[in-house]
């Protein structure tokens, strides 16, 4: 419902004294209007442009010399735009194959937390077991923890993965998952705010469902895979997105996981731009952004439901 | 009839007897199928993840100790593109020189990315086997039992007394050598010729002393009304690592540290070199932070104290490569900079010690030293390959002597507080927030306070 059509009962009443009265109320109401418009528009033009200066920048510091970069002032127009930096960031590193790795990695993450955390979240929801609530709230104290405090533990967790790497039955002797794929997808695949978002989703469904479902003679397996999963597409999409961009920009797990060119992901090669002295800010800007081209792409596509996922949990329907 | 109806009641219970026990042993042979099919599906899915793990795994891992080949970790600081081409060439040499011996090369960003990788790597007991960092890490990472000494192999090594003092003092901690360089970056004194012709000055004669820097400065600094447009001398205001200020504390005689390991820092060289730089600076600085590009850099400076790999770009310009010159900094008592230095170090948990140490020996053998000077302008090490390295470029001499006379950041634990605490004395200083007096009594009592003494 838009504010016109909010405003229509009220502008209703006020008519019933005369035609003079509509007319006056009429003419105060389209101002008000006009100068809410601006007023909206004013304030969307003014985080657009504090929002989107960053992203200019970014792209003009791509396009420069570094000797415009240098210039004490600050260059928003390169004299000559250098699209050279694009090809030149590119050739500085395998990027073929960082990009394979982060993609690859991403997907597989997507794919496979979308339907545990789906799973989980609708074990949570729907099926009353012992230890429920217990459990959740072991789970949401999992959301409490900074990754930086689990992630030795993790190390060593991923480290020690038996019959992986060199390693025994017991996670001896060898290094385990480390510099692999599964070492990038594993810690990735299952998380708590997953499992919250899609616990909240399906708290939502009438019991109705669950009841005609065992009627027709349906395990809980395929009530879930059957009537859930199809059902759950706006909350799969959101939680697939934050988990897709979440992912690609992943950057201290595959630092400390991979120790091979050939295994970096995107966001550890985007470091590379840095030596001792200085920083290749052109190359650095191209390369950026070229890596965030996939991240813009699939909010193009996608962006309502990015704003599904971000609101998620602050409306209670 | 009693009796029929009877007998037909006991006939009906027994039908209905057999009738639920059938229905019971239909449920458990029903509960045993589900059981056997959920253990089934389960195993099933165990052995696909295992496979998939030790499939993936396997293709990419090589562990410590295959049957015939010893695979050593290399993990090393810095991760641009130049440097690690370099270290994956002299690699993939040492490896057809020691058919037996591999080195799994990796690299990690400077500052905070290496040292969360490292400290995560040793934590999970995955420490490298070989590691390339820099002075700053040396003490603490002795005493947390990551590096092991070297010193039995450097006693025996050809180049022991080939390698600059200064250079070799910045591995050795507590009597034991744990570390060699690899790569130095001493602070140079650059200028620019062509300002200096400008204002009367002979370009091929930089200053030498702390007056002349003075002086010099005064006649190079360009005003418009009270505003410099030009520095005479850039000097940072704010730095991540103030090693500007070391440059003069060092030339004055002093140091950080003395023999027992204890901080010196309120002592009368620093307070000169505070004298010093007050008595001029507000009159010929463009202030600017040193995490930021340097005033030089941008044109805007004529003298300056700089990283010899920062001034690189410059002097690769062709337009600038005849108007910059650099020297050895201008010094009040002895001729000294500040000078950084990344060094090849054991791991603690390395377990074939031979090999790594033949790496390491390859690595700094007089060609590859040479080769990385070339190829990556870092200055030599080894006093027997100055003139050689003299030869290949014009400056290279002043970069060798600003090596020789080069001081590194103090080897102790307390050295990265001692940056954070130098860095906010020079600042108070330089903003006058503090007398100099004061501002180094803090810095010292405050460090003292912190390590316990």
């Amino acid at each position: 419902m838009d504010r016109k059509s909010e405003r229509e009962p009220e502008r209703k009443a006020k008519s019933k004294p005369g035609r003079e009265v509509v007319k006056i109320t009429g003419i105060k109401a389209d101002r008000k209007d006009a100068v809410y418009k601006v007023m909206t528009w004013l304030m969307v033009l003014f985080f657009t442009v504090v929002i989107g200066f960053p992203f200019f920048i970014m792209v003009s510091v791509s396009l420069q010399t570094m000797q415009e970069i240098y210039l004490p002032e600050l260059v928003l127009f390169p004299a000559r735009p250098q699209f050279i930096n694009y090809v030149r960031a590119m050739k500085n590193g395998n990027w073929g194959r960082y990009f394979f790795n982060s993609g690859y990695v991403t997907l597989i993450v997507v794919a496979i937390s979308l339907f545990i955390n789906s799973m989980t979240g609708y074990a949570f929801a729907r099926i009353k077991f012992q230890g429920r609530k217990l459990l959740f709230i072991l789970l949401l104290i999992g959301m409490m923890i900074p990754p930086q405090v689990t992630m030795v533990p993790l190390f060593i967790m991923m480290k020690s993965f038996p019959l992986a790497g060199g390693n025994n039955l017991l996670g001896m002797g060898g290094r385990g998952l480390i510099n692999t794929y599964a070492g990038l997808i594993i810690p990735f695949i299952a998380g708590s705010f997953g499992v919250f978002l899609c616990r909240q989703f399906y708290l939502s469904f009438p019991d109705d469902i669950d009841n005609s479902a065992r009627i027709d003679g349906c395990s809980r397996f395929l009530t879930f895979t059957r009537i859930y999963l199809p059902l759950s597409r706006p909350v799969l999409a959101s939680l697939g997105i934050l988990k897709f961009t979440g992912t690609w920009n992943e950057y201290i797990w595959p630092l400390i996981m991979t120790n091979s060119d050939s295994m970096k992901t995107v966001q550890v090669a985007l470091t590379m731009f840095r030596d001792e002295a200085e920083i290749l800010w052109n190359q650095l800007m191209a390369a950026t952004i070229v890596s965030s081209l996939v991240i813009y792409i699939l909010f193009v596509c996608l962006q309502k439901y990015f704003i599904a996922g971000i609101l998620s949990g602050s409306m209670k329907e | 009839m009693e009796t029929r109806l009877e007998m037909k009641k006991v006939r009906e219970g027994i039908v209905n007897g057999i009738k639920i026990k059938f229905a019971n042993r239909l449920m458990s042979i029903l509960m045993l199928k589900k059981i056997l099919s959920a253990s089934l599906a389960t195993i099933m899915i165990l052995a696909i993840l295992a496979s998939l793990v030790v499939f993936s795994s396997c293709s990419i891992i090589s562990g410590s100790n295959d049957k015939d080949e010893v695979t050593l970790n290399l993990l090393r600081l810095g991760n641009d593109m130049p440097e690690a081409e370099y270290w994956k060439s002299l690699i993939k040499e040492f490896e057809s020189k020691n058919p037996g011996i591999k080195i799994n090369y990796d690299d990690a960003a400077i500052g905070e990315p290496m040292e969360t990788k490292l400290n995560t790597l040793f934590a999970g007991g995955a420490g490298p086997d070989i590691i390339g960092h820099g002075i700053i890490s040396v003490a603490n990472r002795v005493e947390a039992g990551h590096y092991q000494p070297i010193t039995d192999y450097f006693s025996k090594w050809e180049g022991k007394d080939d390698i600059m003092e200064s250079v070799l003092a910045n591995g050795t901690y507590k009597g034991e050598v744990y570390g060699l360089a690899y790569s130095t970056t001493p602070f140079v004194f650059a200028y620019r010729k062509d300002m200096f012709k400008e204002a009367g000055l002979d370009p091929e004669k930089p200053p030498k002393t702390w007056d002349e820097l003075r002086d010099y400065a005064r006649l190079l600094t360009v005003k418009e009304e009270d505003r410099i447009t030009r520095a005479g001398f850039a000097f940072p205001m704010a730095a991540g690592n103030f090693v500007e200020f070391d440059v003069f504390v060092f030339g004055n005689g002093g140091r950080f540290v003395d023999d027992n390991g204890m901080p010196t820092i309120n002592t009368p060289e620093k307070a000169e070199a505070f004298e010093f730089l007050k008595s001029f600076i507000d009159e010929v600085n463009i202030p600017y932070n040193s995490n930021e590009v340097n005033p030089f850099i941008k044109g805007n400076a004529a003298m300056t104290l700089i990283n010899n790999v920062a001034l690189r770009p410059m002097l690769e310009d062709p337009d600038l490569k005849d108007k910059v010159a650099i020297a050895v900094p201008p010094y009040n008592k002895i001729k000294a900079t500040f000078s950084g230095c990344n060094m090849l170090f054991m791991g603690s948990g390395c377990k074939y010690r031979d090999e790594a140490w033949k790496f390491m020996e390859f690595a700094l053998t007089k060609e590859q030293v040479l080769e990385r000077s070339k190829s990556l302008n870092i200055p030599i090490t080894r006093k027997s390959l100055v003139e050689e390295f003299a030869k290949l470029d014009p400056y290279n001499s002043v970069r060798a002597e600003c090596v020789e006379v080069g001081i590194g950041m103090p080897r102790t634990t307390w050295s990265p507080r001692f940056q954070t605490l130098r860095n906010e004395m020079v600042q108070k200083v330089l903003y006058s927030k503090l007398s100099i007096e004061e501002a180094l009594n803090e810095a010292q009592n405050k460090l003292m306070e912190e390590i316990g003494q």
